[in-house]
């Protein structure tokens, strides 16, 4: 299943996707690095802020600055989106089928090459300026490393079964993709921690599958998670959604394919 | 390495004018490995690209004007600056006596454009809802837009598609539409950068059909380009060739063949399967007793090719053909690309 | 020319206007899922920091209350954008200088001012934050015992405007890197706005006296929702601050049509040589 060939196809398609976001120079990057540090320094600023006031926070500040900082810097690791919905609408997808590789890899090949230029240029440098603001972004257990490969894995069949939704939406493709969006930052704890959330909506968001995404590895960062209960309810997940996705996209094709012309 | 015919019109108004016009590209170039990738990202590469060369010709009312060349020759460069889209390096162009690119609100309302490859249309609304729409925004009296309306849904059969979605169109159905919509305002000049493109046989005939209709009828000017040699034929009196963005001919499409040769092919079949001694020719093809060759006619006059034709034995049957416009252009094509 | 001009914009807004009645009543599904889709992305945005401030009482010296009355003038703003602004692409200019789609607004007889400030009116199908947004704000208007006058809300209406402008400045402004590098800066405007609408949902007062001076000039977050909060809670208490959102929206938007002119001039200079049909009247 992967061979060597397939192994050079993928890093091949990763490569493309990685110099297609380059080739007009790498000045571009920096607005997107801007956004997120915008997007990044009022969220610690907040936690700072809540903490100085006296709030009753469930976590140490150190434990909120590192689950902030850590969730900026792999953002788009942890909660995948492909640009899959956005190309089914357009029929881009279609030319997918003409390629002798999988459909799935090559979307998973795409998006990892796109992720590559903010985890150059952003993650690494911001990961290795931490120590010097004060954050600490070594995980507390080695647990975190599992769960991210398996919040990765999450996010692709999540994003598969979006595709299919979109698919199935046609032309209100774009209506989907808002919907999901806004699922995925909320329920993801990807902005807040479920812990910081009212009491009675912890348990809920903990159990359904967004909640195995960015909230989980994260939580395991803090050292705040349960190895048996987080990793489980994040294999199950996987189990669940996998199937799913790739029967359902297999299921799609045709559609997908008429729709697209 | 520039020809011109000398072409007889009637009309004198000049709607298209175009003198001395260039226009250049930089292109970025980027090595994939090794130094070149390093200093590429540091310094990237640049090569200048000349789309349009000192370009000049004219075009006056009431003509269909036929606008070829190959791949990158500079055909969709002429286009946009025609339509305001892109201003040359140097030069002067005006449409219509107006210039594209300061007085374009008052150009548009008399002039069509349309790009074979992108529609006008809106997706998600019927076709009578964008043709609604196209009347607001260029404000077309009633009158005239009911006019419009009621001709081109008869020449182009559109009746049947009017309350479709744009999206559930076929494309030939959708380039149908976008013609229409484009003359909705009853523009004086039309501009059509590949209209024929995917079009089915029957769906080109009826675009062909209606061009021609409108340039006799209405006195549209017309500028087309097109890959499809016979359609242009067709459609137009008059071509103009562009090559590595200069102009290399301006005139007749029959004169083209003058300057290859006046080529012909000549079809023998014979009753047996042996080749005859036609001396005249090339010989291109030999199968079962059918052997085409091309012949000259500038080089050897018809009268002696005929002459020595009834003199070879064993001919069932003789045709005659002119060498197909698609070949003459493709060897001028080929010529042309290496000519400075 | 100034009447006529009037008399085309309120004529294309009508166009378009019933354009949207029209997509909106032919599908009734989509009809439902685009008014969900607002509502659902509204609700999300603003639950998490409303969530928080919840649960711990107020965020800084501000009660809940405060807050939520904050989050609900946010929600105004983006309302009133994707009104005016959301169809075919209108606020999200570097789409289309991206996808190559600006040469159809080159072939029509109208100029790009006007084309942008119609072409954009969706306010059947994007008018789900307008109204939960005015929703948001009555109730908390309420749970705060303000005293609703006649030049209050003029007031409101007042900063809804300067805000609703502050945002569709920068967008312009951002949007005009495109017209250099179109495939990498197509969604630029995108990044900007997500960002300006996750920052614009903090509450400043407590913040750094430098993250606040930073997100009250050179990201104007500060400026579309907490400082319109602070006039119109009457927190803040110079009078001559009524004037700053204005005057800030203004030359933002000075700025926007310079970058875009500027770009314009370059753009047909150079052309584009990209072209996709993704989002263009759909």
């Amino acid at each position: 299943m992967w061979g060597g060939d397939t192994l050079k196809k993928f890093m091949k398609i990763i490569q493309m996707s990685y110099m297609g976001q380059t080739n007009d120079g790498y000045l571009y990057v920096l607005p997107r690095i801007l956004v997120k540090l915008l997007y990044l320094l009022p969220m610690l600023v907040l936690w700072r802020v809540l903490a100085k006031q006296g709030a009753n926070l469930p976590w140490t500040l150190s434990q909120l600055l590192s689950y902030t900082y850590v969730q900026t810097l792999f953002a788009d690791l942890l909660v995948v989106q492909t640009e899959a919905s956005s190309w089914n609408y357009e029929g881009k997808l279609v030319s997918y089928f003409t390629r002798p590789f999988g459909v799935l890899r090559q979307l998973v090949a795409q998006t990892m090459g796109s992720w590559i230029p903010m985890l150059l240029f952003f993650a690494l440098p911001m990961y290795l300026l931490s120590p010097l603001i004060g954050i600490d972004v070594i995980p507390r257990t080695f647990w975190f490393f599992p769960s991210l490969c398996l919040c990765v894995m999450l996010g692709f069949a999540i994003d598969f079964i979006f595709v299919c939704v979109t698919i199935h939406l046609r032309g209100m493709a774009w209506l989907g993709y808002v919907i999901r969006m806004s699922i995925a930052a909320l329920f993801s704890g990807s902005v807040i921690p479920f812990s910081m959330m009212p009491v009675f909506l912890i348990p809920f968001l903990q159990i359904q599958p967004f909640g195995s995404l960015a909230g989980a590895p994260l939580s395991f960062l803090v050292g705040q998670a349960e190895p048996f209960r987080v990793i489980g309810l994040q294999v199950f997940w996987n189990m669940v959604l996998w199937p799913i996705a790739i029967g359902w996209f297999r299921k799609s094709q045709e559609t997908m394919v008429s729709y697209g012309g | 390495m520039f020809k011109q015919e000398s072409i007889d019109i009637s009309c004198t108004d000049i709607v298209v004018n175009v003198q001395q016009v260039s226009k250049v590209y930089m292109q970025i170039q980027r090595d994939l490995a090794g130094q070149g990738l390093i200093k590429g990202l540091l310094q990237p590469q640049k090569k200048k690209i000349n789309a349009l060369e000192d370009l000049s010709f004219t075009i006056h009312k009431g003509e269909f004007v036929a606008y070829a060349g190959p791949n990158g020759a500079g055909k969709s460069t002429t286009m946009k600056i025609l339509a305001g889209m892109l201003l040359p390096n140097q030069g002067t162009v005006s449409v219509l006596g107006l210039s594209p690119h300061l007085d374009r609100i008052p150009l548009m309302r008399k002039l069509g454009v349309l790009f074979g490859n992108r529609t006008e249309l809106w997706w998600d609304h019927p076709i009578q809802q964008s043709f609604e729409w196209k009347r607001v925004v260029w404000d077309i009296p009633k009158p005239i837009y009911q006019e419009n309306l009621a001709l081109v849904t008869d020449l182009l059969d559109l009746r049947p598609i009017l309350k479709t979605y744009a999206r559930e169109l076929s494309y030939g159905q959708r380039m149908k539409a976008d013609l229409a919509m484009m003359l909705l305002h009853s523009p004086e000049c039309i501009l059509l950068d590949e209209p024929t493109l995917g079009l089915d046989v029957v769906a080109k005939r009826r675009m062909i059909d209606f061009l021609k209709y409108l340039n006799v009828q209405r006195g549209t000017t017309i500028l087309v380009t097109s890959h499809d040699m016979d359609d242009l034929q067709e459609m137009a009196h008059r071509i103009l060739m562009i090559s590595n963005g200069r102009l290399v001919y301006d005139g007749h499409f029959e004169g083209l063949r003058t300057i290859t040769g006046n080529m012909t092919r000549i079809t023998l079949t014979m009753n047996q399967e042996i080749e005859p001694g036609f001396e005249f020719g090339t010989l291109l093809e030999a199968s079962q007793g059918v052997y085409q060759f091309e012949v000259d006619l500038m080089r050897y006059p018809i009268e002696s090719v005929l002459q020595h034709l009834s003199q070879i034995q064993g001919i069932q049957d003789i045709e005659i053909n002119r060498a197909p416009m698609e070949q003459v252009i493709s060897e001028l094509f080929q010529r042309w690309k290496g000519t400075p | 020319m100034v009447k006529q001009s009037i008399r085309r914009y309120f004529e294309l807004m009508k166009l378009y206007a019933q354009m949207d009645l029209g997509w909106l009543l032919r599908d009734t599904l989509f009809a439902v899922l685009a008014l969900s889709a607002d509502v659902v992305g509204t609700v999300s945005s603003i639950s998490g920091l409303f969530l928080l401030s919840w649960r711990l009482g107020g965020i800084g010296e501000w009660q809940r209350e405060q807050v939520l009355f904050m989050l609900g003038f946010a929600t105004l703003v983006s309302g009133l954008f994707q009104l005016l602004f959301t169809g075919n692409n209108t606020g999200h200019f570097s789409r289309r200088i991206g996808r190559g789609q600006v040469e159809h607004m080159w072939i029509q007889p109208l100029s790009f001012p006007m084309q942008l400030l119609t072409e954009g009116f969706l306010p059947f199908t994007a008018s789900g934050n307008v109204i939960s947004g005015t929703l948001i704000v009555v109730f908390a208007t309420t749970l705060l015992s303000i005293d609703v006058t006649f030049v209050w809300i003029l007031q409101f209406v007042g900063l809804l405007l300067t805000s609703l402008v502050t945002v569709v400045a920068i967008s312009y402004l951002v949007s005009s890197l495109a017209f250099y590098s179109p495939v990498q800066a197509e969604e630029i405007s995108t990044y900007v706005l997500d960002s300006l609408r996750h920052l614009r949902n903090f509450p400043l007062n407590a913040m750094p006296k430098s993250l606040q001076v930073t997100l009250l000039s050179v990201i104007p977050a500060g400026m579309i929702a907490w400082y319109p909060t602070t006039i119109l809670l009457n927190t803040s208490q110079t009078s001559w601050r009524m004037s700053v959102p204005l005057i800030y929206s203004v030359v933002l938007s000075m700025l926007a049509l310079t970058a875009i002119r500027k770009g314009l001039r370059y753009y047909v200079q150079t052309g584009i040589h990209r072209y996709l049909v993704h989002g263009h009247r759909r």
